[in-house]
């Protein structure tokens, strides 16, 4: 018996490697050693879904500030079942226009899961049973702005509404400048008699803050730019200016409280575009939000005037959380408010806690993995030898593995206001995206985390497991409803606040009338919960839990095939028949 | 035969004018939207009619402004009624204000200068699409959108609404005596019910329900009618999460967001009034025991600057001296606001937000009563005495009706509307409301340069120096606008010109500015003799103002 079983595989898995051979090579050659702009990554998503229009579709959902289309790809195999009838897993980045190799995991997550089907069981089984949307690019226009040849500063984190910043009636007058045109933007210094900053005895590239009783030979002037707008103050209005991880309707707080929230929540083109999408699709029952940097795996709530959630909740998030820590190295569980920095109105505190989606959100990229060891804690004395010794390693990897390629040389300019500075140092976002050889291996690890986390959703099995016959046309039907991942098909949360639409089991068809119906609590000691109202239509509202199971009991009478009608907004649309034999 | 003539006449044109106010003042919103029309064509020299987005059902939610000149960013006051469905009191005050304040451009001398120096804004209509309920055939009172909501939590939406069982065209109340049942007859209204105390020893007989059969088989009745969201619950300050007509989260509404892109396309507006069940300015607001504490970290203000209440004071003040009598107590009990756009504006928006009743039930009804005035302001006693004093059926006789499935029950109770909708709002009360917004509009702070003086101290170098002071009531900003910087500063700003600065700043911030408050500024510049400065002072809230000097 068991021979038979491990021979079926082995030819089985041998047919699939056959086929797998005879199968012509992938169109789309996508690399993952280098970063794509707004523009390629359009165009390879339309290419994939050109390579695989079975299951992929490609969709704006509006247009950013800027006018450029918002992009959804999604993934679904028509042959297996509705889009709507299926757990989905919702995956974005980059909302954050500067945290770009999120755009990059999530286009990967695409094409792995694509060029896998078919010959990794488990991936098959993912595609075939759930339903992915991704939007690589959240906040298209800062992406576009970050890879401009202008755009490597500051304000790319922000959407590409002219904000005024510094309150002067003009928008966006005073961004920084790249004044030597080397497409980058580097920081500037000034040799001065008094100064604030000396150049560090362990390496001439670090500029150290002079302590108390020393005096400088350095003024550091900021990053490179002029005071365009001659209010003696240098890049204080660069392009945009607020924050659209802080735009969602849960614990949104205005300007004061939460820098950067915006005018009220979705009140940019994008937040609303992604907002309409979600709520069109309640289906969703992850989220997944990248970000960088820093190697953490975050959940809610965002702030601790938010409640805690309820523990069976937590047992969830902990469980998927602890398993993906394992898959990053260097990467943290951590709970906003508590381990990070307070947050109100974040993308994925609407989502958990506004619409009780089990949600987390990647920080991609630790700078422990530059060696493969953990950072040494502690606090940042910037003037501290442990500090400059921390740096100078940091700048050996750079010297050694990459080369020098993120470090710039101080090099004298004739600044227009300022006269003879030095421009130099770090390359802009070094520290937050990963050497470019590094990024494949960001992505793939990502990737999995997130598929584990997809493959947690619910998903339901109906068995009837007891059919018996009280009289002659009188029957006793016992239905397990069984949920075979962590993820219940309600949270505590949501079902506590209402957040998602309970789960209703029919039992309709044939020539049938339920008499009554009830809820199984100890199929060993015949416990049953009457349903008091509308026994033909079972309202579940606190939903089947994760590895749960919920036996219902008909009473029915009548005869034939009548089928049982399951219907979860998280944990899909199924139905079967039930045979009432006479 | 005279006497008896003009006699004659009286009774008939009294008998005329009945007939006119009893005639409902009420509009659908093709009515309203043919009336406005008609206002803005009338007076034209001094209304604009203006749509500011769509509601859910694709109704246009107009916006009048009333002012006289072109400026756009002189002080402005905005005027918003019927936010809650149902009161549709408001969108009428609305739009007496409308032709009340426009006759008066027409009719006298010193309002040229009012609408020159200010603008007024009134959305006489923001729920333009769950006001129209009270024009059903079936009358049932709402206040909420018409956003299909699952209320009951059971996976249908809108599957179980009311039903005019009786066929009286209103939804009215049931009761069915029902063991455990809460409510009891009043042993001193016996037409009303009242909870029964058990601490007191009484039993409950009734059970009470709105009146409707159980469509959706669940076991409760009407629990999920037609909608909706109550716009003045969908506003992101104190916002009620997962509550009852609150929406699926905070601005989820057209109509909300269009009244925030509004308010925000509009940042001149420095006062606000809205028309809803909130009444600030009869029940004022407790203020924060102390300033909040400045710095990186603020905190969120849930309770008025005190210093700000003050001028909230004397705004209310104003309008309950102009009242007529029988209004200046409010009849209904004060309400926590919560998502509540008048809310919104003082706490996120930074101005004042006021808000009131358009109409409450006059009080006292008799004034021999005194019995009336111990009551409790929404005692239900006082409004049956107020409809019989009136003339109004604003509460049917318990009749019994057979019930296809709670069986003998009884219908009757309020009828839908009559508390907050009068057969007329009585031209006392327009009057009063009018004037009260045209002093409101006297009230807005107004920046003006009060000084300017270019003082040649040498060969070329000139000294500039500008005062500028709120000629106005009210602050440029107020205490609560600076601590969460809702409101831009004032600034100063030396247009481009043919000279150079030595010392000051191109632009520069002015502190806020109190009533009759001023500040001096300072510049240093090198120029020739005959050149011109300009000098530009901007106000979010104050307006604006510019002086230029001829250097001597």
């Amino acid at each position: 018996m068991l021979n038979k079983k491990l021979l079926i595989t082995i030819l089985a898995v041998l047919t699939i490697r056959a086929g797998l051979l005879a199968q012509a090579p992938p169109s789309v050659k996508l690399s993952y050693n280098r970063f794509y702009n707004y523009d390629e990554v359009t165009g390879l998503l339309k290419s994939l879904i050109k390579q695989y229009p079975a299951f992929l579709s490609l969709q704006s959902i509006g247009k950013s500030t800027q006018g450029r289309d918002m992009w959804v790809v999604t993934m679904n195999n028509t042959k297996t079942g509705e889009e709507a009838h299926k757990a989905a897993m919702y995956i974005d980045a980059n909302i954050h226009g500067n945290e770009v190799q999120g755009a990059e995991a999530v286009i990967y997550t695409i094409d792995y899961l694509m060029t896998n089907y078919n010959r990794i069981p488990s991936v098959t089984e993912l595609v075939d049973q759930r339903v992915f949307y991704f939007v690589p690019m959240a906040n298209p226009d800062g992406r576009a702005h970050f890879f401009d040849k202008t755009g490597m500063c500051g304000y790319a984190r922000s959407g590409m509404q002219p904000t005024d910043n510094d309150k002067d009636g003009l928008a966006d007058e005073d961004g920084n400048d790249d004044l030597d045109g080397d497409g980058l933007i580097l920081q500037m210094r000034k040799k001065v008699t008094y100064g604030t900053h000396k150049i560090s005895a362990h390496d001439s590239r670090l500029m150290i803050r002079t302590s108390p009783g020393e005096s400088g030979n350095y003024i550091m002037l900021g990053s490179e730019g002029i005071d365009n707008d001659h209010d003696g103050r240098l890049n204080e209005d660069g392009p945009g200016g607020y924050d659209m991880n802080r735009n969602w309707a849960t614990d949104w707080q205005p300007n004061y409280l939460q820098r950067g929230a915006g005018n009220y929540p979705f009140s940019h083109p994008e937040t609303r575009a992604i907002a309409k999408f979600i709520l069109a699709h309640p289906n969703i029952a992850g989220v997944q939000a990248y970000h960088n940097a820093g190697g953490m795996i975050l959940r809610g709530p965002g702030d601790n005037s938010q409640d805690a959630y309820p523990r069976e909740d937590i047992m969830v998030y902990d469980h998927i959380a602890k398993r993906g820590e394992a898959m990053l190295p260097f990467y943290s569980y951590m709970i906003l408010w508590r381990d990070l920095y307070p947050v109100h109105g974040g993308f994925i505190d609407w989502t958990a806690e506004g619409l009780g989606i089990f949600s987390f959100s990647n920080e991609l990229w630790s700078t422990s993995q530059y060696h493969n060891k953990a950072r040494d804690g502690g606090r940042r004395d910037r003037s501290s030898d442990a500090y400059q010794i921390k740096q100078k390693k940091r700048l050996r990897f750079d010297d050694d593995v990459e080369m020098g390629a993120q470090y710039v040389e101080w090099k004298p300019f004739d600044h227009p206001d300022y006269g003879e500075i030095e421009l130099g140092g770090w390359v802009h976002e070094t520290g937050r995206v990963p050497p470019l050889f590094m990024l494949e291996e960001l992505c793939h690890r990502n990737a999995v985390f997130t598929l584990y986390h997809a493959a947690q959703m619910p998903l339901i099995k109906l068995e009837t497991i007891k059919i018996e016959k009280l009289d002659h046309d009188l029957y006793k039907i016992w239905t397990a409803i069984i949920n075979e991942r962590a993820i219940p098909t309600i949270g505590q949360l949501a079902g506590k606040n209402h957040l998602i639409s309970p789960d209703i089991v029919e039992l309709k068809g044939g020539r049938i009338e339920v008499i009554s119906a009830g809820l199984v609590k100890d199929e060993w000691n015949n416990q049953v919960t009457p349903i008091e109202h509308r026994p033909e239509r079972i309202v579940l509202d606190k939903g089947i839990k994760g590895n749960g199971r919920q036996i219902i009991q008909w009473i029915v009478k009548g005869s034939g095939t009548p089928t049982i009608y399951w219907q979860s907004q998280m944990g899909g649309v199924i139905t079967t028949k039930v045979q009432l034999k006479q | 035969m005279h006497t008896r003539i003009s006699l004659l006449l009286t009774v008939m044109l009294g008998f005329a004018a009945a007939t006119l106010t009893a005639q409902p003042p009420y509009r659908n919103y093709d009515e309203l939207t043919r009336q406005l029309q008609t206002l803005q064509k009338k007076y034209d020299n001094i209304m604009t009619l203006n749509s500011i987005g769509l509601s859910a059902e694709g109704r246009k939610i107009w916006a009048v402004t009333l002012s006289k000149g072109n400026d756009k960013d002189k002080p402005a006051i905005a005027i918003i009624a019927n936010i809650e469905a149902s009161r549709l009191a408001g969108s009428v005050m609305a739009t007496h204000l409308i032709s009340g304040l426009c006759e008066k451009y027409n009719t006298q001398d010193d309002m040229k200068k009012l609408f020159t120096d200010q603008i007024i804004y009134i959305i006489p209509r923001l729920n333009v699409d769950g006001a129209e309920s009270y024009f059903n055939k079936i009358k049932e009172e709402k206040i909420t959108n018409n956003t299909a909501i699952d209320n009951d939590h059971d996976g249908l939406l809108d599957e179980d609404g009311a039903d005019d069982l009786n066929s009286d065209k209103l939804i009215t109340m049931m009761r069915c005596k029902e063991a455990g049942g809460e409510w009891m007859i009043d042993p001193e209204h016996p037409e009303l019910l009242k909870k029964a105390d058990i601490l007191k020893g009484e039993t409950g007989i009734y059970a009470l329900y709105p009146e409707g059969i159980d469509d959706d088989n669940d076991g409760l009745y009407n629990e999920d009618g037609k909608g909706g969201v109550n716009l003045n619950n969908n506003f992101p300050h104190a916002y009620p999460y997962h509550q009852k007509n609150a929406g699926v989260y905070m601005t989820s509404e057209p109509e909300t967001r269009a009244m925030l892109d509004f308010f925000m396309a509009h940042k001149n507006i420095t006062l606000m009034l809205t028309y809803s069940k909130y009444d600030n300015l009869r029940h004022i607001p407790t203020p924060a025991s102390k300033k909040p504490k400045k710095g990186y970290n603020r905190s969120l203000v849930k309770k008025m600057d005190k210093d700000d209440l003050e001028y909230h004071k004397i705004l209310a003040d104003l309008f309950t001296k102009g009242l007529p009598s029988e209004y200046k107590k409010c009849s209904n009990p004060a309400v926590k606001p919560q998502g509540a756009l008048h809310s919104w504006a003082y706490y996120q928006y930074g101005i004042l937000g006021l808000s009131t009743n358009a109409w409450t039930r006059p009080q006292p009804v008799d004034s021999s009563d005194t019995k009336g005035s111990k009551r409790k302001a929404d005692d239900e006693s006082t409004w049956l005495e107020w409809f019989k004093h009136s003339d109004i059926n604003g509460h049917i006789k318990w009749t019994p009706f057979k019930h296809p499935q709670l069986g003998d029950v009884e219908i009757g109770g309020f009828v839908p509307f009559t508390k907050i909708t009068p057969p007329s709002l009585g031209s006392d009360l327009i009057d009063s409301h009018v004037e009260f917004a045209l002093q409101l509009a006297k009230k807005l702070p107004h920046v003006k340069i009060s000084g300017a003086k270019a003082i040649n101290k040498s060969n070329g170098i000139y000294d500039i120096e500008l005062t500028v002071q709120n000629t106005g009531f009210l602050p440029t900003l107020l205490e609560h606008a600076q601590y969460t910087d809702a409101v831009m500063p004032t600034r100063a700003k030396i247009e481009k010109g043919n000279f150079t600065l030595l010392a000051g700043k191109v632009i520069t911030f002015i502190d806020p500015l109190k009533h009759s408050e001023a500040q001096t500024l300072h510049w240093t510049i090198q120029a020739k003799k005959t050149n011109k400065i300009t000098i530009s002072v901007w106000s979010e809230k104050a307006g604006t103002a510019q002086q230029t000097l001829t250097l001597n």
